[in-house]
């Protein structure tokens, strides 16, 4: 029998949009119990808006059918295996449900802005009387202390807040963002690390604990070299576009066809009189070329022998090309080529998902590793909007129908939005 | 002194670069015993990486790889010698991880498989970190940080549409392998004690960044949704990097429901009706006249004033901090963020502390050590060698 590696971990769950969940998600892949919180007031943005325009929402089949809420492709990716519950924090009776779930539960986790789970009050302080060995994990932006720690962020204020937006750019240019915007998975992936060692520690001390969790600490850690750097030196390195700081040639290439590009990275000398020999062009690795310092110095000329040579290729076969001599080579894939990838579809990392009514199966990243004796993957698809309001609080809790019912009365509990629930981000 | 959260494990720490590494790196910060195990003389490729306090290469002081391997303990074995690879083998029957990024089946080849070393020691945990996985078609492939940033669709995606595109400024294909990686060997510790069995965890930095581009490929699997670059500029707006009197500030409008805060202290002008909406923002010409009020604006203000503006009115403004201004940050100084650390050779700096807070199992900030810093330790202290079998071994290694 395949044994889960978090099996018997309950998770609360009330964080939002993407760092949070990209956590949970992980752990709920591992097979913890995570139960999700929203309210009917206030959807998880992901799940989109309750009547969603010509907008640029992702359905299944572009159809955001009757309840939009239940089929949006990126909150299947990020809450499947999941539990769905609908609690308004913002009444008495939410509250206290919510302390009662928090008491049957290992972990609790949020990301909203300071201060609102005290205003709730649902404060560690209180989740801890509720159950002493409690984990918290509270991931405002800039933690839970210091002069910004009220600062709002998206991930997009936190990859320029952390130093990564300054390194990046091309040479001699002004800073740029990340397209894929990657400061929240960064965080996530931080967040269940957080998780798991608490855990872990609690295994032996019977102790849990409050995690304070910056997103500003968690993404700085990525220029951890340089704030060291610079605290030896008193100086920082400047943008440089796609080029290493030791390898050279290093860059991206145009290729036949349009906009179709393929890095290359050139790591030893050898790997470059290779390359030579490959454009037909040997007497570029001759003389002060044959070595790095000449070609870090004469990059710009190497640049061009190279792009000329790529420019009537094809990017996926020369990569082949390439990487069977040894020199690092990858094609720069489209995110629908990315999707086809041979490696992923080799590893079976793309996995069906289910949806809800007829939406459909379909392919979502799954896990990024493997164990080679736990396999884990698509377990149950994201709950519908409160979808598990009854197995939480009646089979969990026991509450009776009768009060059950009433929830349902008063919107404490439910299972269809409020009309201006879910656009907190259009 | 608290304890750390995994003080008590012992990881074996025997990749190099900067995936693994740093997936030992969080192993120790949270208090376990990480003995990295390094080729003789040259150690760890990091080691050459700087940036040095000076300018010449010095093994014991690079920044890279004094971040990567804080709080660890150096061991130099020869794993192409019989002796070495027996002293990494009772090594590992003593420890509870083995952290390894060695080319597909290298470890096989030596004698150092999963099932050997699981022979000795059936609840290890075994960790095997590659740009491309154990098999399939890349595994044979060399990889590189832009190599694997490309592949990815993030390299596609990112840079001005004219150009070339564009990598991350800093290695975050390997970072997230390591954040991975260490998830992943968590998950295979609990399973062991819930089985009693340990395992092999594989990791690849390929299928670590796919992880990152999760959303994309839903776009893209579900509705046939391609990105293309647009440089700075975002599907909301103003939502990205502008230049200011002092540097770059990230000025991001959002939560968009705060937009109308913007003609209050910014200029009466931006609460025109036609920029009311996001869908209105994104207009080309509505793009162009708010960057052309919002521009001089920038230029006559600092970043930390206009990202205090911004904050003070419920706007997530940021700037692009440079090194110098992350290490000198007044919100990551209150927090005890760093530490001084006295190093012998690098000499004194200001360390950077774990990427979270744990209140009862605070990081440790310890340094990085010296090359074979701990073979007597290890070597003698743990496995019983004799010194002179120590003294021998390091010999031989000098030779």
């Amino acid at each position: 029998m395949n044994v889960l590696p978090l099996e018997g971990i309950r998770i609360i769950d009330l964080s939002m949009i993407w760092a949070g969940p990209h956590c949970t998600r992980l752990l709920g892949d591992m097979g913890a119990e995570v139960i999700k919180v929203e309210s009917v007031t206030r959807l998880d943005p992901t799940r989109g808006p309750v009547r969603p325009g010509n907008g640029r929402r992702i359905y299944p089949g572009g159809d955001p059918g009757e309840k939009p809420y239940n089929r949006s492709g990126g909150f299947h990716q990020l809450h499947r295996n999941k539990l769905g519950i609908t609690l308004n924090l913002k009444t008495e009776a939410g509250v206290s449900l919510f302390k009662r779930l928090a008491s049957v539960s290992d972990v609790v986790i949020e990301n909203f802005s300071l201060g609102v789970m005290r205003a709730f009050g649902l404060d560690y302080e209180t989740l801890k009387a509720e159950r002493p060995d409690i984990i918290v994990v509270s991931m405002p932006a800039f933690g839970n202390t210091g002069p910004d720690r009220s600062f709002v962020g998206f991930g997009v204020t936190i990859e320029p807040m952390a130093g990564v937006s300054h390194l990046t750019g091309y040479e001699g240019a002004y800073p740029m963002r990340s397209g894929g915007n990657h400061a929240d998975p960064v965080n996530g992936l931080h967040a269940a690390s957080a998780v798991l060692a608490a855990l872990w520690s609690r295994r032996s001390t019977g102790k849990g604990q409050f995690i304070d969790f910056s997103h500003l600490e968690s993404m700085a850690s990525l220029i951890g070299e340089d704030m060291i750097g610079y605290s030896l030196s008193g100086k920082y390195r400047d943008r440089s576009g796609n080029r290493h700081a030791s390898a050279a040639p290093q860059g991206c290439y145009r290729c036949d066809g349009d906009d179709e590009w393929i890095a290359i990275s050139v790591g030893s000398d050898e790997e470059w009189e290779r390359l030579c020999g490959l454009m037909g062009r040997p007497e570029l690795a001759e003389g002060e070329l044959a070595g790095y310092a000449g070609r870090q110095r004469r990059h710009d000329e190497l640049d061009a022998a190279i792009g000329e040579w790529t420019a009537s290729r094809n990017k996926h076969e020369l990569m082949g090309l390439l990487q069977c001599e040894g020199i690092a080579a990858g094609a720069v894939q489209r995110i629908n080529e990315a999707s086809k990838d041979p490696q992923h579809e080799h590893e079976g990392y793309f996995q069906l998902q289910q949806y809800p009514g007829d939406a459909g199966s379909h392919l979502h990243p799954g896990l990024p590793f493997t164990l080679s004796e736990a396999p884990m993957g698509f377990r149950a698809p994201a709950p519908d909007l409160g979808q598990h309001n009854w197995r939480a609080l009646h089979e969990l809790l026991g509450l009776p129908r009768d009060e059950f019912d009433v929830l349902e009365r008063q919107r404490v509990i439910g299972r269809t939005p409020e009309e201006a629930a879910g656009n907190a981000l259009s | 002194m608290s304890d750390g959260a995994l003080d008590n494990l012992r990881v074996l720490d025997v990749s190099q670069g900067i995936a693994g590494p740093y997936c030992g790196r969080l192993f120790a910060g949270m208090g376990a015993e990480v003995i990295k195990v390094e080729p003789p003389g040259v150690g760890d490729v990091s080691r050459k990486a700087g940036p040095f306090p000076d300018d010449g290469v010095d093994l014991n002081s690079g920044g890279r790889f004094l971040y990567l391997n804080a709080g660890k303990k150096s061991v130099t074995l020869d794993l192409d010698a019989d002796e070495g690879r027996a002293a990494l083998r009772r090594l590992a029957a003593r420890s509870d991880v083995l952290i390894e990024s060695f080319p597909p089946g290298a470890m096989d080849g030596m004698g150092l498989g999963v099932d050997a070393l699981r022979a000795d020691n059936p609840m290890l945990v075994v960790t095997s970190v590659t740009f491309f996985g154990q098999d399939g078609p890349y595994s044979g492939y060399k990889g590189e940080e832009i190599v694997t940033y490309a592949l990815s669709g993030a390299m596609f995606i990112s840079g001005e549409p004219d150009r070339e595109p564009l990598m991350s400024g800093v290695p975050i294909t390997q970072f997230v392998t390591g954040q991975t990686a260490f998830v992943a060997t968590m998950g295979a510790l609990f399973h062991a004690q819930a089985t009693g069995s340990g395992q092999r965890v594989e990791v690849s930095v390929h299928r670590a960044m796919a992880d990152l581009m999760e959303n994309h490929f839903v776009g893209s699997n579900l509705v046939g949704r391609n990105m293309v670059r647009t440089g700075n500029r975002h599907m909301n707006h103003p939502w990205g990097p502008y230049p200011c009197k002092d540097g770059y500030v990230a000025v991001i409008c959002g939560p968009p429901t705060n937009w109308p805060a913007v003609a209050e202290f910014i200029d009466p002008r931006l609460g025109d009706p036609k920029f009311a909406t996001v869908a209105d923002r994104v207009k080309p010409e509505n793009r162009d006249a708010i960057d052309a009020i919002l521009g001089p604006w920038l230029m006559e203000r600092t970043k930390e004033e206009i990202c205090r503006l911004g904050q003070e009115h419920g706007l997530a403004f940021g700037y692009m901090a440079t090194p110098e201004d992350v290490v000198n940050s007044a919100q990551l100084d209150f927090r005890g963020y760093f530490e001084d650390l006295e190093h012998p050779t690098a000499g004194r700096f200001s360390s950077p502390g774990g990427p979270f807070q744990m209140l009862e199992t605070p990081w440790k900030n310890a340094r990085a050590p010296l090359l074979g810093e701990h073979n007597a330790e290890v070597l003698s202290g743990l496995l019983g060698l004799s010194r002179q079998d120590v003294a021998r071994m390091e010999g031989a290694e000098t030779d």
